[in-house]
């Protein structure tokens, strides 16, 4: 959120990067907060092997059917 | 044979019932026969918002309890051709009981009209559950707001649950000059978000209070907000791609939906 107000984003970019990361916790039935963290933490090991920064890939969670 | 389509949300306040009540009316311009169901008993609203409340001598709960005849209940509105109203009762009585009863309502409209919108009360108890237990397909309406998006999610994973699996969007209460600015969530954004179609957005307009007022329907009138109505009322009849389909470009909403779905019913 600190990041998003540093950069001066818009509030719809805002709002809808809440509301993707709301459905996406709610998915994994974990806080937004883990979320993010584990988020973070995939970024520092993806930059660790592969020195990509965080523009260049996404991370997305896909599940299997049970 | 008809179509039975709930319109719900979740979030209250966010339109269900002007959208229920101005499309119906865009519907029944466009020659389809249509009856309006007010299934949020003890908060009857729609026969307001359309000026009929005086027009009103039975209502939903009566049919239901075989109290009178279908045709009985149902309030011609005399300004189109082919719309009619049901509404609900004043009473906050149980409605859970009367689920057959309500099938065989729908199976018995679904003969004589083209469309019935129902109109679903807010939140997603029992009250819902009635709602849409006998709809074959659903309108979420939802407004730019993150809350009534959030709940709209949280909807559209309820409905899959329940078995209906054609459900779109209709976004009410947008705003030109603040989604311009980058300030407020569009259309497309929302589609995005929640993966599902929409079938159009209706501007905030204060004509929609004002015609209200006098239990007019802005629907008939000539502005912008009049011609979204008639925009989304002709998109409806569109048999559209299911958000399953739309697996590959969606697979964190679709997941979730298929996740959460399956893991409710195990």
């Amino acid at each position: 959120m600190m990041q998003a107000f540093r950069f001066r984003k818009k509030t719809d970019e805002v709002a809808k990067e809440r509301l993707l990361l709301m459905t996406e916790a709610e998915m994994i039935e974990c806080s937004t907060e883990h979320l993010e963290q584990m988020k973070k933490e995939l970024s520092s090991v993806i930059n660790r092997y592969l020195g990509l920064k965080p523009e260049e890939y996404e991370i997305k969670l896909l599940m299997k059917q049970q | 044979m008809g179509e039975a389509i709930v319109f719900t949300s979740g979030k209250g306040g966010v339109g269900k019932t002007t959208c229920v009540a101005n499309i119906g009316a865009a519907l029944s311009l466009q020659d389809k026969k249509v009856l309006l169901l007010d299934t949020d008993m003890g908060l009857r609203n729609l026969d307001v918002v359309m000026g009929l409340e005086h027009r009103v001598t039975y209502n939903l709960l009566d049919v239901l309890a075989n109290q009178c005849r279908l045709n009985q209940a149902m309030i011609r509105d005399k300004r189109f051709a082919n719309l009619y109203v049901i509404p609900a009762s004043l009473r906050n009585r149980m409605v859970f009981d009367y689920r057959p009863q309500f099938k065989l309502l729908l199976d018995c409209a679904k003969q004589d009209f083209d469309y019935i919108l129902i109109d679903c009360p807010a939140g997603i108890d029992y009250g819902f559950d009635f709602a849409v237990s006998q709809a074959d397909r659903a309108i979420v309406v939802t407004t730019p707001q993150v809350s009534a998006v959030k709940d709209a999610g949280r909807v559209m994973t309820l409905l899959e649950q329940m078995g209906i699996y054609r459900v779109e969007l209709l976004v009410n209460m947008t705003n030109e000059r603040l989604k311009r600015r980058h300030e407020m969530l569009s259309e497309q954004d929302i589609c995005a978000i929640l993966g599902a179609e929409s079938i159009g957005s209706i501007p905030m307009d204060e004509r929609v209070l004002v015609a209200q007022n006098q239990g007019e329907l802005c629907a008939l009138g000539k502005g912008k907000t009049a011609r979204a109505y008639r925009r989304a009322a002709a998109f409806l009849p569109y048999q559209r791609l299911k958000p399953i389909d739309l697996a590959l470009e969606a697979p964190i909403l679709h997941g979730a939906r298929l996740y959460l779905g399956k893991g409710a019913q195990a």
